[in-house]
């Protein structure tokens, strides 16, 4: 690796690289899969860190992976005309990072490895130039994460010397922690900063598997400690309540804004929070519409990122009261927006009805009064997807609009359709998905 | 493939493509129609088969090849050849199934397993499966009849670089209707209904450069959103409290269940209908819906969208089990027919007042289901939905030949001029009324021949009123024809010379076949029904009950009675006549009488070599379904014994006559 200088690298050489980390990557997570074996477990250690694969982790390495593809090649062009060590030193330490994270046995690796992410996530930041409103995210971005650190590094020494008492405690600094990340109510505020300011590159990653850490997190670390020491009583109440305020609080901000980019963003928040009242059911029956939900929103986010990555290259603005008609200038682009957007709105056919309809189905047979408000929530989401889909889609051609533009290049077609596939695939045959998920 | 593409984009487009796509056309007819004569005849497979599932296979397999095919040949011709080549396979396993379901004489159920879909451990199972009854196939009958009729108005209505977008979105649409048709299961009907919502948002909006257009759609998606989630909510509550949607088990949960449970669901599914069939109070976004091209609002808002409500009704009769929810359904029913004919009058937009039509219609269907008659309800609505779609394309007729001209102030001379045209929208509104003899005559006069014996006399004033003014709207729409201005714009003239004008007309003939003969010929599936599910409202002292419906009503009559029937709803006919006695001598003292002139002139020139060609067309598209007529009869006539004798016999002859008249008729068309 030290080796290569930017003179000597070649584009076949890169991919030739990548595909074959993929390709060991997808053979073993795909070998916990498919092979029927009711010991799907091994365990291995390097040094104090330790590794656990399993069902639960395969499926999440498969989605990092198909994500982290996706996000290399949107941002090509500039990967091969500005190639430098530092760029493919960051992309090798977030897909070690994240599959590490992803893989891990211990609090105390997943710690190690979560905390390593937010290194190639500010290289990516600053990747377009510098100036002052990108050090306002970075600020933000930094402040939120260390003190999501910190709570975690409490938790663990307070683990380490452990007592019933303090138990509370350790799991409500980790929730806190993973709160940060998932993002619920009040620590989403450095999200769609983050996310406007990152290139699509970074956006993609923040949207399709950094908000998964959190989740991932949460179920693996939290959620078993609550159920056994039978604290139900003592959190749900709070974490209910806080989830629905996100949800809520993220829609309304999403019918306001006018930045595309901050729209997404908000969206993500209210369909991770929908997701996150999911995991903290205690009905445990309901839990395959957690890991469906993950796997609809990572897609459908990393979609609409990539297509504001793209409206971004070629207009130069991200507002979308710029945007009318783009059905006449784009008409393959508006395809895949409208694609994008029912899955948004959980049409069927789509993988994110079918999370929906388990989550609702869990939810509603927690209480009825819940169920209600989750559907006053829901409405808000069609609301907002509609003001935007109803100012890009249709309408006249804008006067400030440029005439000039072309439809979407051949590799981003390729790259929407990628996107794509799964999710109308696994939304007619959604019982392929769910028989490898229930096996977990 | 490259090769392939680059080929046929270089060669000379207008006569060896032709020749391909007859050739394909004939290929693809004669692989079809030898597989169905297999299955059918020659391994004499008794046993009823999935028709529904087929049908929406069929159609998949036309939008396949809609979309792979069309960007290669790009003509009108081939997408015309397309559609007419798949309805007689559509016709034929339609009639196919309702000849075995009338065989077997009354509620048979036939329910079909495809797949299943969502297994969770314990918590929820759901299952892919279609259910084919009485109802649901009549129903298959209308959508796939007034939509293909539809398809083949649309393609002469549109220009050529809309049509190949707009006829895949309504094959979209029709499979998504069959689908909310057919379903034996909530989620499945709730898939098929979120689909319609969504196509029809984006057939509103089809011309979508149009600020008007975008507005209406989103005020018709969000109004129709409203029900959707009561729908979803529904399907929730349902699997959450009995583990299962299927609309056979829920009758079986719901005895278990408390009554006040049952209120509060009933209400539920009823804003869910009202909201899709746009009933009183969420009917706004009818009126708007009618943005969209013409053959749009005949499909969706009128014949199929609309009656999608009612249908779930059907499939859930439990619902109706309680007076006081009846006779909500009923005041509904009241109201919104009463709204959408006041409204229609004072309309100038010729589209519009046919929108409020709809509501009237769709409110009598209510005001049947809220008395408790479900067969007579859905009798209307099927007849309703043939006329009501025939209505639209004549009227778009009329709006394509002045070109796009939709306001009837605008309308003067027209009647003249295009006379045949003019002949099929009296035709329509006649039916729309329900003159004696034609299309709703046969359901509507059921409800108004109460008067000779009901003691409740504010509801018999009521429907007396609803028909009478329905009348006038219609007479003072068919009046304008004659009053006012001629189009403003001059190009009238030139729509005269246009090329496939018989092509529509051709149809229009069809759909008036429709609207004449097939009341009476569905009628003879309800003859024989017997009240299983059905519980009278006997709370309003309307003394509707089975048994006086069956000695009053004209379907059921005596033949000396007939008569008094007919003169009491004839008086009613003269009230228009009264209205507008001024209509003819006004048209010879305009000063504009040199283009009646011009226009007869044309007509006569053109006339000769017309006729030929439309009688073939005519002939053409009815030939397999006049055909499929004949055979009910045969086998109303002959004993059970003979009928497979009959069948064979004549299908021989079928099979020669298709072979021949499409051979004829591609030649013709095509030298």
């Amino acid at each position: 690796m030290l080796l290569i200088k930017n003179t000597s690298i070649k584009k076949t050489d890169l991919l030739a690289f990548f595909l074959i980390f993929f390709l060991i990557i997808l053979f073993y997570s795909l070998k916990f899969l498919f092979i029927p074996n009711l010991f799907k477990y091994s365990e291995f250690n390097i040094g104090i860190l330790s590794f656990s694969l399993n069902n639960l982790s395969s499926i999440f390495s498969i989605i990092t992976i198909f994500i982290f593809f996706i996000g290399i090649f949107s941002s090509w062009n500039y990967l091969i005309k500005k190639l430098s060590f530092k760029f493919i030193f960051s992309l090798v330490l977030f897909l070690i990072s994240t599959l590490a994270a992803f893989n891990a046995s211990n609090l105390l690796t997943f710690y190690f490895f979560f905390e390593l992410t937010s290194l190639p996530i500010i290289y990516f930041l600053f990747l377009f130039g510098k100036r002052q409103r990108k050090f306002k995210a970075l600020k933000l971005y930094l402040s939120f994460t260390l003190l999501g650190s910190i709570l975690i590094f409490i938790a663990l020494l307070l683990v380490k010397n452990f007592f019933v008492e303090s138990l509370q405690l350790v799991i409500t600094c980790l929730i806190i922690a993973f709160f940060i990340k998932i993002p619920i109510f009040p620590f989403y505020l450095w999200l769609p900063e983050a996310h406007v300011e990152s290139p699509t590159i970074g956006s993609i990653f923040l949207a399709g598997i950094i908000l998964k850490l959190g989740g991932f997190g949460f179920l693996k670390f939290v959620f078993p400690l609550i159920l056994i020491y039978n604290l139900n009583f003592f959190f749900l109440p709070i974490l209910i309540t806080v989830s629905i305020i996100s949800i809520i609080f993220s829609c309304i901000s999403a019918l306001i804004v006018h930045d595309l980019k901050k729209i997404i963003a908000y969206s993500s928040v209210a369909h991770m929070g929908i997701i996150f009242l999911n995991m903290i059911m205690p009905v445990n029956s309901f839990s395959t519409g957690n890991f469906i939900g993950m796997i609809s929103h990572s897609l459908t986010a990393s979609t609409l990122f990539l297509i504001a990555g793209i409206l971004y290259e070629k207009t130069g603005t991200r507002n979308i009261l710029y945007f009318t008609g783009l059905s006449i200038q784009m008409p393959i682009l508006a395809v895949f927006m409208f694609s994008a957007f029912l899955s948004n709105i959980s049409f069927p056919f789509t993988l994110g009805f079918i999370s929906e309809l388990i989550i609702f189905i869990s939810i509603g047979s927690y209480s009825n009064s819940l169920l209600i408000i989750i559907f006053l929530a829901n409405l808000l989401i069609i609301l907002f997807s509609f003001k935007f889909i109803k100012i890009f889609y249709f309408g006249n051609l804008n006067i400030w609009s440029n005439y000039n533009i072309k439809d979407i290049s051949r590799r981003n077609f390729y790259l929407l359709l990628l996107l794509a596939i799964p999710q109308f695939f696994f939304g007619f045959f959604p019982y392929i998905l769910i028989n490898i998920i229930s096996i977990f | 493939m490259n090769l392939i593409f680059n080929y046929f984009l270089k060669i000379n487009k207008s006569n060896h493509l032709k020749i391909i796509n007859v050739l394909l056309r004939i290929a693809e007819q004669f692989i079809l129609f030898s597989i169905f004569y297999v299955c059918f005849y020659q391994l004499n497979l008794i046993i009823i088969l999935p028709y529904g599932f087929i049908l929406i296979l069929l159609f998949i397999l036309m939008l396949l090849e809609s979309f792979i095919l069309i960007p290669i040949f790009n003509t009108k011709f081939f997408l015309k050849n397309l559609l007419i080549s798949y309805t007689f396979f559509f016709n034929f396993l339609i009639f196919k199934a309702l000849q075995e379901l009338f065989l077997s004489s009354g509620y048979l159920t036939i329910i079909t397993y495809i797949f299943s879909w969502i297994e969770l451990s314990n918590s929820l199972i759901i299952d892919f499966q279609l259910n084919q009854n009485l109802f649901t196939l009549i129903g298959v009958f209308l959508v796939v009849l007034t939509s293909i009729c539809i398809l083949m108005f649309s393609i002469e209505y549109l220009n050529i670089f809309e049509i190949l977008k707009f006829i895949q979105f309504m094959i979209f649409f029709v499979i998504f209707m069959l689908i909310n048709i057919l379903a034996n299961d909530l989620i499945l009907t709730f898939i098929g209904w979120e689909g319609i919502g969504l196509m029809s948002f984006i057939l509103i909006n089809f011309w979508k450069t149009r600020h008007e257009a975008n507005k209406s759609a989103l005020k018709a998606f969000l109004i129709n959103k409203i029900g959707d989630f009561a729908f979803f909510f529904i399907i929730i509550y349902f699997s959450i409290s009995f583990y299962t949607t299927n609309f056979q088990v829920i009758p079986m949960f719901t005895l278990t269940v408390s009554n006040f449970k049952i209120t509060i669901i009933s209400l539920i599914f009823l804003i869910i209908v009202l909201s899709k069939s746009a009933q009183f109070f969420l009917h706004f976004w009818l009126d708007d819906a009618m943005e969209g091209p013409t053959s749009v609002s005949a499909l969706i808002h009128a014949a199929t969208l609309v009656t999608a409500g009612s249908f779930l009704f059907i499939k859930i009769p439990i619902l109706f089990s309680q007076f006081s929810f009846m006779n909500l359904v009923l005041l509904i029913g009241i109201f919104s027919s009463i709204i959408g004919i006041l409204s229609s009058l004072e309309q100038d937009d010729l589209k519009k007042t046919i929108a409020y039509t709809t509501l009237t219609n769709i409110g009598l269907v209510f005001i049947f289901f809220g008395l408790g008659f479900f067969h007579l309800g859905f009798f209307h609505l099927i007849t309703h939905g043939f006329y009501k779609a025939f209505t639209f394309l004549s009227v778009g007729n009329f709006i394509h030949l002045t070109n796009g001209e939709q306001s009837a102030q605008f309308k003067g001379l027209t009647a003249k001029i295009f006379s045949l045209d003019y002949f099929f929208l009296v035709l329509s509104s006649f039916s729309m009324i329900g003159f004696p003899f034609l299309g709703a005559f046969y359901s509507k006069e059921i409800i108004f021949s109460f008067s000779n014996y009901t003691t409740n006399l504010f509801f018999i004033s009521l429907i007396s009123i609803i028909w009478s003014l329905g009348i006038i709207s219609n007479f003072s729409i068919l009046s304008l024809f004659f009053k006012n201005l001629p189009p403003r714009n001059i190009n009238i003239l030139f729509s005269l010379f246009h090329k496939n004008k018989i092509f529509i007309d051709s149809l229009l003939f069809l759909l008036s076949i429709f609207v004449i003969f097939f009341p009476i010929i569905i009628y003879n599936f309800f003859y024989n029904l017997e009240p299983i599910f059905i519980l009278y409202n006997t709370s309003l002292n309307t003394g509707l009950i089975q048994e006086n419906i069956l000695t009053n009503s004209f379907l059921f009559i005596k033949q000396s009675e007939i008569y008094l029937n007919i003169i009491q709803l004839s008086s009613l006919l003269i009230v228009p006549f009264l209205l507008n006695s001024k209509i003819t001598y006004k048209l010879l003292n305009n000063s504009i009488g040199d283009y009646l002139i011009l226009g007869t002139v044309t007509i006569f020139g053109k006339f000769s070599k017309q006729l030929i060609k439309f009688f073939y067309l005519i002939f053409f598209l009815n030939e397999y379904i006049l055909i499929e007529f004949i055979y009910f009869f045969f086998i109303k006539q002959f004993s059970f014994s003979k009928i497979k004798f009959k069948i064979i016999n004549l299908n021989y002859y079928f099979i020669i006559f298709f072979i021949l008249f499409y051979f004829i008729l591609l030649i013709l068309l095509f030298k």
